[in-house]
């Protein structure tokens, strides 16, 4: 599509531009994926007490089984129709009940660890199994959706969907049979227990309150123009 | 800790303002580009679409017009 519509120089511009999204979001992803194993997995479940050279060791080796599983990754892609199939396929099962369970947490303070754990898995492990049952020709794309016809890639965003509402149903059930967390823990995690700042002396174009009306209304805007 | 934050600054150019060169440079080299495939065209077969609206020379000023302002507007460095 660039070599389509992109002459030369701005051609140059947009694929530099491209290379450097693609290589800051790897580097980010991989420092995160780092980062969740060694704090999050070893240090607090494998081994509590691992001294900060273990630590930066595991680091390391996180590193390389990354770049390892990004290289096998690659290879399930290949299978895809498209890249971006692969990518709204690892999303739904991944983001969609990602985003249920940290919106949950930011907003629900009865939402207790246990109903985030699970509510987390079971989303994650349902759209895997939709996935996985498109995938075998068990069902067709269009089962998971109530429109006919539909393409591998729509009935993923749908698979999103119903994972998105898997994931925060269990947990907010799952939550009100556990014990909650006192609000004294939650201060300043969860909206209601959250004190928010005002800058009282900024002017009125400098808040993002009013960037994000001028957002919606281009986003209005553009949709009804090019609707 | 704000003190010392202050004086390792001091004297030092914003970040915005380098950026600003960025820009003029970027925008310096996709004009000039554009300039040399409008006074050289390419065969029709390799022309991109809409090749007569010249776009590299309007974005390329834009760009090179937003690293001006961005010079203009960082040029003082931090007291």
């Amino acid at each position: 599509m660039m070599a389509r519509y992109l002459p030369q120089g701005l051609i140059g511009l947009g694929i530099t531009s491209v290379v450097a999204m693609l290589m800051a979001g790897q580097a980010g992803n991989m420092s995160a994926f780092t980062a969740v194993w060694t704090y999050d997995l070893y240090q607090a479940v494998f081994k509590k007490n691992a001294t900060s050279e273990q630590l930066v060791r595991m680091g390391r080796l996180a590193t390389v089984a990354g770049l390892l599983l990004a290289v096998a990754g690659a290879y399930v892609a290949r299978n895809m129709p498209t890249v971006i199939d692969y990518l709204q396929a690892i999303s739904s099962m991944i983001l969609a009940p990602g985003v249920a369970i940290i919106l949950l947490g930011m907003f629900f303070k009865r939402l207790t660890p246990h109903g985030a754990f699970w509510g987390m898995l079971v989303g994650c492990t349902s759209s895997f199994g939709m996935f996985l049952l498109q995938q075998l020709g068990v069902v067709q794309p269009s089962f998971f959706t109530p429109i006919e016809g539909t393409g591998f890639m729509a009935a993923n965003f749908w698979c999103g969907l119903w994972a998105w509402l898997i994931s925060a149903g269990l947990a907010v059930v799952i939550s009100f049979f556990t014990k909650p967390r006192p609000d004294e823990e939650l201060e300043g995690l969860v909206w209601a227990l959250t004190k928010i700042k005002h800058d009282e002396e900024v002017s009125w174009y400098r808040t993002p309150g009013c960037w994000a009306i001028v957002t919606l209304i281009l986003f209005i805007a553009l949709n009804v123009y090019f609707w | 800790m704000t003190e010392q934050i202050d004086t390792e600054t001091k004297g030092i150019k914003p970040i915005w303002y380098f950026v600003g060169w960025l820009l003029l440079i970027v925008g310096f080299i996709v004009t000039a580009s554009g300039i040399y495939g409008m006074i050289s065209p390419p065969p029709p077969e390799m022309q991109t679409v809409l090749y007569e609206l010249h776009t590299s020379i309007w974005w390329g000023t834009v760009i090179a017009v937003a690293g001006v302002i961005f010079l203009v507007a960082n040029r003082k460095t931090s007291e």
